[in-house]
């Protein structure tokens, strides 16, 4: 098994839309970003606070101004910060790049929830005498439906227009999984460079709960209300690392694992993309087997800095991003990265850092990152 | 570490020729097609699509219909695998990794909760809307596409991995190849891994329909529309269903007398690295998939006795995969027989590479080679041998089966036959 | 939509401007970077699927519906005869195309040219052109 490094991040965010200005908000002690929304220009909404990524204009980050328009704002924050941790140094001259099929990807992504904002004109052309006609929906209706919507919904397009981009050829996977997605994309890249599959991957993910149709449920289970007892800020964003075969001394991989919580049986739909309430037995159990790995590389568990994915219990010496960050959804597990990286380069923490996140369906996944030995 | 062998210890099917195995085969026996009127489902006026391959016994009913194609085909696989409705396993041990598809919503949801969110004069109101976003709506549920996997992991009492693939066409052939990954390396025991799909609705058929994917064919049978690898295609029909296999580590399924259907040896994944919906005209993605679907399973190209293709009958792909299986595996004469199941149950989307991995195991079972059908006008791009209109029974050793999908994702799986 | 079209006649001017914003909309581009002449794949970077944005955009823009593949259902009328023979033009195809679409580089369409690489010979003002015709139309109409 090969030694994997992280070799770089990229991140986009409320603090902005670089690893650059997260290391700034970083240092200052990340301060709250909350601000009055501006994306959005409904007359309606539940709540006039979130954490949007300021002044964002995807031309800029974007080199194909054409596939934008198929992308929704998560995607291109995804790619977004994917291409950012590709990186475009000099060590990026083609002749020293790995073959593209030995250029590989992973995700974790939100899903696409917009899709009754792209019927509404057409439906609304489709009423007759107070029902949905679908003679006239075929008629008029798909008139006014953009014959690409289909391709705007593919969920896994962070994946194909980054892997497009970069001629990215080879292992790839796309997790759904809430915050916990990003981090199972770290453990099947962090896999797919140590067996010698990959030269290098992109892993991470990105998302936004800064969506009609998001604020719209998230006020219908009552998040917003000023005495509710689980509140939310919704916000947007994420980040990608890239993996590449290590060696001694440099920042890594060291350990991965994932569990699944229990579900009871009679358990509902979940309302939002929340974790189960019961999650701990799976977090303790998956912290438990990336100890046991980082025990057989000679690491101990004595002294960890830890920071957790929104919604998990703290854990001792835990560092809380979310208040001041808002929840940006799955992306929360791209910006553990960015998290970890910054402890490590900024705060020269070079303790193993232990992350963690978990999915609206139980799937709880840890790392740990460090020092590779 | 040595990897371990995956075994096929159950299958469970559910297509447009029943949800009986027994069924099935003697329908790709036969030639049969599973094609029927699109205009059987709703009024197809303006729509310009003739054929659908329906699950015969769907229940319009019943609000998440994928999802009931995905639960049957989990409970029938379980069952066959086990002998009974219950996993012979420990629970942790045992892994889910299934695949469910693009947008799907049934013109029934439209209607209630759609219209539910407008005022009088038809107008969308974002008030109606939040109203009516009440829990448990089933349109918020949908959007939780693990809910197979939520269903079977709490009615089985499944504690190891549960995962949900969204790789377009190609997803339930990765879910399979993946979890057939978690076997060989020890994560579990027993994976569920497969996948389903149901866009025969309005808004699904103009998805694809909008996109110029389908076949806008009017001028025969419903069952003549799907034309893999012909002169005269002109895109794809809509199929739906789901398929499930139990693979399982090899040593425990011998020691505890299990039945083997066949062997998972290998996957190959790639991506194309080109558009977002068509692909790469040197195939380039489509052969490095195969061939690291034959590395894995240490076969040579020569050892391959038939490829079930992604053969969807669109113009472009039916070209590009003649062209990258004879990157592989030669041109005509070389390349063993290649046929598209999708002739006869058209195409499930992210159930088919399920589904036509069942096919597979059932032509290895019989011997039989299932012909594609409506190929009557061979396309010169498309010349190795497709097996047109009629079965051909030939003994099958190892098969090769494609899905390629949008976004560029390209999956081979490499099958085995009952040692 | 329509309702801003019906019952006024647009100004070429106008025709033109909201064409070239529905390039600039489908494509990613600037205004100054769409011109009348710009060949719509080798110089506007279109793919096969941007056609159908545009031909979408374009359906919204002016309240007009356009038919996939009129272009070259034009050309193929005014043969006759056969317009290509094994996905290449014939001597009377290559001669209605070129009439079909004054507009295009004459001297690209010759006999043999191969049928699918006709949206090649798209430029701008094809579109326009299309446009034009379908206004027209509906003008009479009403």
């Amino acid at each position: 098994m090969r030694r994997v490094a992280i070799t770089n991040v990229g991140a986009v965010g409320p603090f902005g839309a670089s690893l650059d200005e997260f290391l700034d908000w970083w240092k200052a002690g990340r301060p709250a970003l909350a601000r009055a929304i501006e994306s959005i220009d409904e007359p309606w909404l539940p709540t006039e606070l979130a954490c949007e990524v300021p002044f964002w204009k995807p031309r800029v980050h974007l080199p194909d101004r054409k596939a934008i328009k198929l992308m929704t704002p998560r995607v291109q924050f995804g790619v977004t910060t994917a291409l950012q941790a590709w990186g475009s140094g000099v060590d990026d001259t083609i002749a020293m790049l790995p073959s593209a099929d030995r250029r590989g990807m992973f995700t974790g992504a939100g899903v696409p929830v917009d899709e009754e904002w792209t019927f509404r004109d057409a439906v609304e052309t489709s009423i007759v005498d107070e029902t949905f006609d679908v003679v006239r929906f075929a008629e008029k209706g798909q008139d006014l439906l953009n014959p690409l919507w289909l391709v705007k919904s593919l969920t896994n397009n962070i994946l194909a227009f980054t892997a497009k981009q970069l001629d990215l050829q080879g292992d790839n996977d796309n997790f759904e999984a809430g915050a916990a997605g990003p981090l199972l994309a770290l453990g099947s890249a962090a896999r797919s460079v140590a067996c010698d599959r990959m030269e290098v991957a992109l892993a991470g993910g990105a998302d936004s709960l800064v969506t009609v149709e998001d604020l719209l449920v998230m006020d219908r289970h009552g998040l917003f209300a000023p005495d509710a007892p689980r509140t939310l800020l919704p916000s947007q964003g994420g980040a990608f690392a890239r993996l590449e075969p290590g060696s001694r001394g440099q920042f890594g991989v060291l350990a991965f694992a994932s569990r699944m919580a229990p579900l009871a049986k009679d358990v509902a739909p979940p309302a939002t993309h929340f974790p189960p309430d019961n999650v701990e037995e799976a977090l303790d159990l998956a912290t438990v087997e990336v100890w046991h790995q980082a025990k057989m590389l000679g690491i101990k568990d004595s002294q960890a800095t830890q920071i957790r994915g929104p919604r998990l219990p703290d854990g001792p010496g835990d560092i809380d991003l979310w208040t001041t960050l808002g929840d940006p959804g799955a992306g929360a597990g791209g910006l553990l990265l960015a998290a970890a990286w910054a402890l490590r380069f900024t705060d020269k923490d070079t303790r193993p850092i232990e992350i963690a996140a978990a999915g609206p369906s139980g799937e709880v996944a840890v790392a740990l990152l460090g020092t590779l030995p | 570490m040595d990897r371990r062998e995956v075994w096929i210890t159950g299958v469970g099917i559910v297509c447009a020729h029943g949800d009986d195995v027994a069924t099935v085969a003697e329908a790709q026996r036969e030639g049969r097609s599973g094609a029927v009127a699109l205009a059987d489902s709703f009024d197809t006026t303006h729509f310009d699509v003739l054929a659908a391959c329906r699950v015969p016994d769907a229940d319009p009913a019943i609000a998440d219909l994928k999802a009931d194609f995905g639960l049957r085909a989990a409970r029938a696989a379980i069952s066959d695998a086990f002998g009974e409705d219950a996993i012979d396993c420990r629970p942790d041990l045992v892994g889910v990794h299934l695949a469910s598809g693009l947008v799907s919503t049934p013109v029934t949801e439209a209607e209630d909760e759609l219209l539910a969110s407008m005022d009088a004069e038809g107008r969308y109101q974002h008030a109606a809307a939040a109203a009516r976003l009440a829990d448990p709506s089933p349109w918020r549920a949908r959007h939780f596409t693990d809910r197979v996997n939520r269903t079977l992991t709490t009615d089985y009492g499944i504690r190891g991995p549960s995962l949900v693939n969204h790789g377009a066409c190609a997803a339930s052939a990765v879910a399979i190849g993946l979890g057939a990954r978690w076997i060989e390396r020890g994560t579990s025991d027993v994976v569920l891994a497969g996948g389903y799909e149901s866009m025969i609705h309005p808004f699904g058929v103009l998805s694809f329909g909008m996109l110029g994917a389908l076949s806008e064919r009017q001028d025969c049978s419903p069952a003549e529309v799907s034309r893999p690898f012909d002169a005269t295609r002109d895109g794809f029909v809509i199929g739906e269903g789901g398929a499930v296999l139990v693979l399982e580590d090899a040593r425990r399924a011998r020691a505890r007398g299990a039945r083997c259907w066949g062997r998972v040896l290998g996957m190959g994944t790639s991506m194309d690295a080109y558009r977002v919906t068509a692909p790469a005209p040197d195939g380039h993605g489509a052969v490095a998939a195969m061939r690291q679907a034959l590395s894995k399973a240490g076969l040579g190209p020569d050892e391959i006795d038939y490829i079930n293709a992604h053969g969807t009958g669109t113009p472009l792909n039916d070209a590009t995969e003649t062209a990258a299986v004879k990157q592989v595996f030669g041109g005509k004469g070389e390349a063993p027989p290649m046929s598209s199941s999708k002739s006869a149950l058209g195409h499930s989307v992210a159930a088919a590479g399920a589904v036509e991995a069942v096919l597979c195991l059932l032509a290895m079972r019989d011997g039989v080679i299932p012909p594609t059908l409506n190929l009557t006008h061979p396309d010169p791009d498309c010349d190795l041998d497709c097996v047109p209109l009629e079965a051909r029974e030939a003994e099958l050793t190892h098969v090769v089966s494609n899905s390629f999908g949008f976004g560029g994702v390209n999956c081979s799986l490499a099958l085995g036959a009952t040692p | 939509m329509g309702a801003e079209t019906d019952g006024t006649v647009l100004d070429e001017q106008e025709v033109y401007r909201r064409v070239v914003d529905a390039f600039c909309e489908a494509l990613g581009l600037d205004e100054d970077e769409v011109e009348l002449t710009s060949l719509v794949i080798d110089d506007l970077g279109a793919e096969s699927l941007d056609f159908l944005d545009i031909a979408f955009r374009l359906e919204r823009a002016f309240g007009i519906k356009i038919p996939r593949g009129e272009i070259q259902r034009t050309a193929e009328q005014k043969t006759g005869e056969a317009f290509e023979v094994e996905g290449k033009l014939t001597d009377a195809g290559a001669k209605a195309l070129a009439e079909a679409l004054p507009e295009a580089p004459q001297d690209r369409i010759q006999p043999g040219f191969p049928v699918r690489d006709i949206p090649r010979l798209f430029t701008v003002e094809t579109f326009q052109s299309l446009v034009l015709k379908l206004l027209a139309e509906k003008q009479q109409v009403a």
